[in-house]
């Protein structure tokens, strides 16, 4: 118990600037720097002798030069084929036999390292972690078989799945002069071709301590934390990175986006619509908003959009309308609907219409809002019940443009969301003049058969090792 | 070097849930009527968790009805007593509670999540749902439609069309062969009476186990018990399931899909979770092809020659079918490279067996990687449930250990001969190309599907 005050007392010199009452945040985080820039964040659970380590490089796939798609990712899984002090493979093998598991994953706009093992084996972790910052030392051989990995892959996630291929098609349309048109395990003929030193130049470019992020949660106190941080990542030395394209703005949708794609292995159609949205960083209030208004039309099958389209009008199978403000670039407010049994999947797009067309015009009580908002800050109040979650929603929040302060208090900042904000994002953004990109996946009819496309992108906004 | 593991591990335990001397302090709660759960009490954050079983699952579907149980777990809370599914749902919605139902061959299973402030409401609405279900004809209408949605979805799945063909193929006219999610077919036969019919027969109170995690201390959970179960009918006569061994062994059996990438699956005989060699098919399995890297699998068929993204064995713990599985995909072209390596792979483990090292380091790891299932309310539940359905004494984690140290390789390589000698059953879906050694037989239809 003794012990317990000390460590507390400690904490409070270490961390004044984040001194906020206790109470009202959502984690508890602590967070310092280092001297080589790279930040460090400390989420203490000491329910179980478990942590959780990650590493998060502020680095995705929207970072790859033209021509190397894919680069990111096969990064990602060269990064487990050995460093100076780490033999090829010997990470995850290591932390297997601790009774650990390990893993990783690159989306667009970062690309995380993470493991998670008994509390008393964290030091070991963080050794082979932060070797592998300093930089690679991957034979070429291993970098050509983990090549055809990668293409396997791509297979299974993509060229297999025909749902997968039309969600990667929509999304390049809905974002053609963006990284994000391109899919996050790169386009084939790319991947083909990429070389362990495009892998090594990409790295040596942006995986740096000043473009990264250590996070650490469960069984840790922020002041070992600290010292066990300096010890094993403060020696590593910081470098100038490339200023990140991903922010920047792009062109509007200049019309409206049809996507007809019919398949000899779909029995089930899909009929979607994506509108553009604002992420956290170019507008919270909006943000804020957007995200009320999903939980309004879509929070569970008591919520409208359920209500209407699968019980009352018997149109759809299932339907969901999804937002996330999480992303550096742009963003998306989004419909799909898995149309029902003989009902054509152009009944569905006109009924979604009708939707948007009434509750676009819906003045939502006071009431109303406050219901979604207090759902929505109940279901935080879960994400303690586990060590790696909070690792991975402070992480991905903070790789997307929240700060630490914004996560922790995100559950008040939705008080502020009123009817008229709800009303005002909604005609912004999914009016029935709102353009969109939309598409029908249909079983392939006998005057529609053509040979097979090769057809791309992908829909993840995640690629796991 | 035992002792020294087992003490090892009860340092770590910091919280009341995990007492000095145990891994999980369980306490068995009886209530005034007779209801009986285990406990685990951790009062750190303001969550509740409970998980119910029912010792009857979809196994006991008739064949014309298959999916029948699985259509109980989405109706159960499609509204109760006087509460039509609207709002039931919005209950549920609106205080944050989850609550759902699913089914597996062997067992009916209900799990509730909810804060402390709202579990008056939680538990309410369960006792609604297993007590007075009121399957309206809409809402059975609904979900069946759901689930044959999902059916037409799953149908352009390689991995779901395996499982439908393995399952006919290994259990051949047993009842493990149907579909437990049911088919186009059989769901649109189901009926709100024959939904009356299964409830009666799974909601029972001599088939129900239940296990709680989180803010709730036993004195409250013994009335809770009572509140929510105490009024289950009692059970009726189940029809007997038979034991059956994986049927076709050495058999290969092809379903022709047009993609670029073949799923394959292989399947021999397992042992249950009460076997006296448990254990051992566990560090066996973590050996071959368990736990992701290090595998002998992974590591020669992935990380050397880059044949696939992954490549897994895995237990399969039917009740009266228990087996044990590889699965795995390539490209077409390397198929039949890919079922050379395994073959050969397999047979050397079988000839070799292990080495004390490997041995020594899947100990390690089954024993390290205990605390890391315990770190959420819902993830012990599941587990205090689990040890429950199986029938497993209360003491069994900490008695988990010891079984573990006392696997030899000797035990690992006996175990492998016997269950790894015969030719598996084999499964593939895809467009292989396949030399002669492999003879298959071409599966026209998926079973169990329409």
């Amino acid at each position: 118990m003794q012990k317990k005050i000390y460590i507390a007392i400690l904490c409070l010199l270490f961390f004044t600037h984040t001194a906020i009452a206790q109470d009202d945040k959502l984690f508890n985080t602590k967070s310092f720097t280092l001297d080589n820039g790279l930040e460090v964040i400390a989420i203490p659970n000491t329910r179980s002798p478990v942590v959780t380590q990650m590493v998060w490089y502020k680095t995705g796939a929207a970072d790859e030069p033209y021509g190397q798609s894919g680069v990111a990712h096969y990064i990602e899984h060269l990064m487990f084929k050995g460093s100076e002090n780490v033999a090829p493979g010997e990470l995850s093998k290591t932390i297997r036999d601790l009774g650990g598991n390990d893993n990783a994953f690159t989306s667009q706009d970062y690309t995380a390292y993470f493991q998670t093992l008994s509390s008393e084996y964290l030091e070991k972790a963080m050794r082979m972690e932060a070797d592998r910052m300093k930089g690679l030392k991957v034979p070429e051989e291993e970098a050509k078989s983990e090549l055809l990995v990668v293409l396997e892959e791509r297979r299974q996630r993509l060229e297999n799945d025909p749902q997968a291929l039309f969600f990667a098609e929509l999304n390049a349309a809905l974002y053609p002069d963006h990284p994000y048109g391109i899919p996050i395990i790169g386009w084939k003929a790319d991947v083909e071709n990429l070389t362990l030193n495009d892998a090594l130049e990409y790295f040596e470019a942006h995986y740096k301590p000043n473009n990264a992020r250590l996070i650490v949660a469960g069984d840790i106190e922020p002041d070992k934390l600290k010292r066990l941080a300096e010890k094993y990542y403060g020696g590593i030395s910081r470098h100038k990175v490339p200023k990140r394209i991903i922010n920047r703005p792009i062109d509007p949708l200049i019309t409206n986006t049809t996507i007809n794609m019919q398949h000899s292995r779909i029995l089930q159609p899909i009929y979607a619509r994506f509108y553009r949205a604002p992420n956290w960083q170019e507008n919270q209030k909006e943000s804020l908003a957007l995200t009320v208004l999903q939980e309004l039309l879509d929070g569970g099958s008591s919520a409208p959009l359920y209500q209407e389209l699968v019980a009352k009008q018997k149109l759809v199978a299932s339907a969901s309308i999804r937002y996330s403000s999480q992303s550096l670039g742009p963003t998306d407010i989004s419909f799909s609907a898995t149309p029902a049994q003989n009902i054509d999947a152009h009944s569905v797009k006109a009924a979604f219409e009708a939707f948007i067309a009434h509750y676009s015009q819906k003045d939502w009580t006071e009431a109303e809002i406050k219901q979604a908002v207090t759902r929505i800050q109940d279901s935080t109040a879960y994400l303690r019940d586990s060590v790696t979650g909070p690792a991975m929603i402070v992480g991905q929040a903070l790789a997307t443009g929240m700060t630490l302060d914004e996560i922790e208090h995100y559950p008040s900042l939705l008080n502020q969301v009123t009817p008229k904000d709800v009303k005002a994002v909604f005609n912004k953004y999914m009016s029935p003049k709102s353009l969109y990109v939309e598409g029908f996946l249909e079983p392939e009819t006998a005057s529609l058969a053509s040979p097979e496309k090769a057809a791309e992108p992908t829909p993840d906004k995640k690629k796991g090792k | 070097m035992k002792q020294f593991l087992l003490s090892l591990l009860c340092c770590l335990c910091l919280t009341p849930a995990f007492a000095s001397d145990k891994i999980l302090n369980i306490q068995q709660v009886t209530s005034s009527k007779g209801i009986t759960a285990w406990l685990v009490e951790d009062h750190s954050i303001p969550v509740i968790s409970m998980e119910i079983g029912f010792t009857y699952g979809s196994a006991q579907d008739p064949e014309m009805l298959s999916g029948l149980s699985t259509l109980l777990s989405n109706t159960l809370d499609e509204g109760a007593g006087e509460v039509a599914a609207q709002e039931f749902q919005k209950r549920l919605d609106d205080n944050s509670i989850t609550l759902k139902f699913n089914s597996s061959r062997d067992g009916f299973f209900g799990s509730v999540k909810t804060l402390s402030k709202h579990k008056s409401e939680a538990f309410h609405l369960l006792k609604l749902a297993l007590t007075a279900p009121r399957f309206d004809q809409e809402a059975v209408d609904r979900m069946i439609a759901a689930n044959q949605s999902r059916i037409r979805s799953a149908l352009s799945d390689p991995e779901w069309i395996a499982a439908r063909i393995a399952n006919d193929k290994a259990y051949e006219h047993h009842p493990y062969a149907m579909n437990s999610g049911g088919t186009l077919q059989s769901l649109s036969k189901i009926t709100p009476v024959n939904l009356q019919e299964v409830f009666k027969s799974t909601i029972t109170r001599e088939n129900l186990r239940v296990a709680v995690t989180g803010d709730i201390t036993a004195e409250e959970l013994t009335k809770l018990l009572d509140y929510v179960f105490a009024s289950l009918p009692p059970s009726r006569p189940k029809a007997p399931i038979e034991n059956i061994s994986v049927q076709n062994k050495g058999q290969n059996f092809l379903y022709t899909l047009d993609i670029p990438q073949s799923f394959v699956e292989m399947r021999w005989d397992g042992l249950g979770r009460k076997d006296e060699n448990y254990y051992t098919l566990l560090l066996l399995n973590h050996i071959l092809g368990g736990n992701g890297f290090g595998s002998r699998l992974m590591e020669e068929i992935r990380e050397k020659q880059g044949l696939t993204y992954g490549i897994y064995s895995s237990p399969q713990l039917l009740d009266h079918a228990p087996s044990f599985t590889i699965s795995t995909s390539t490209e077409n072209k390397n198929v039949g490279l890919m079922l050379d390596n395994i073959d050969a792979i397999v047979k050397e483990f079988i000839a070799q067996g292990v080495t004390n090292d490997e041995l020594r380091r899947a100990k390690q790891y089954m024993i390290g990687s205990l605390p890391l299932q315990l770190t959420s309310t819902d993830s012990i539940a599941s587990i205090l449930l689990g040890m429950q359905m199986d029938q497993l004494p209360i003491d069994y984690l900490d008695k988990r250990d010891a079984a573990i140290h006392k696997v030899s390789t000797e035990d690992v390589k006996t175990l492998a001969q016997q269950l790894l000698t015969p030719e598996p059953l084999t499964i593939i879906v895809g467009n292989p190309t396949l030399n002669d050694n492999y003879k298959m037989q071409v599966v026209e239809d998926i079973p169990n599907a329409q």
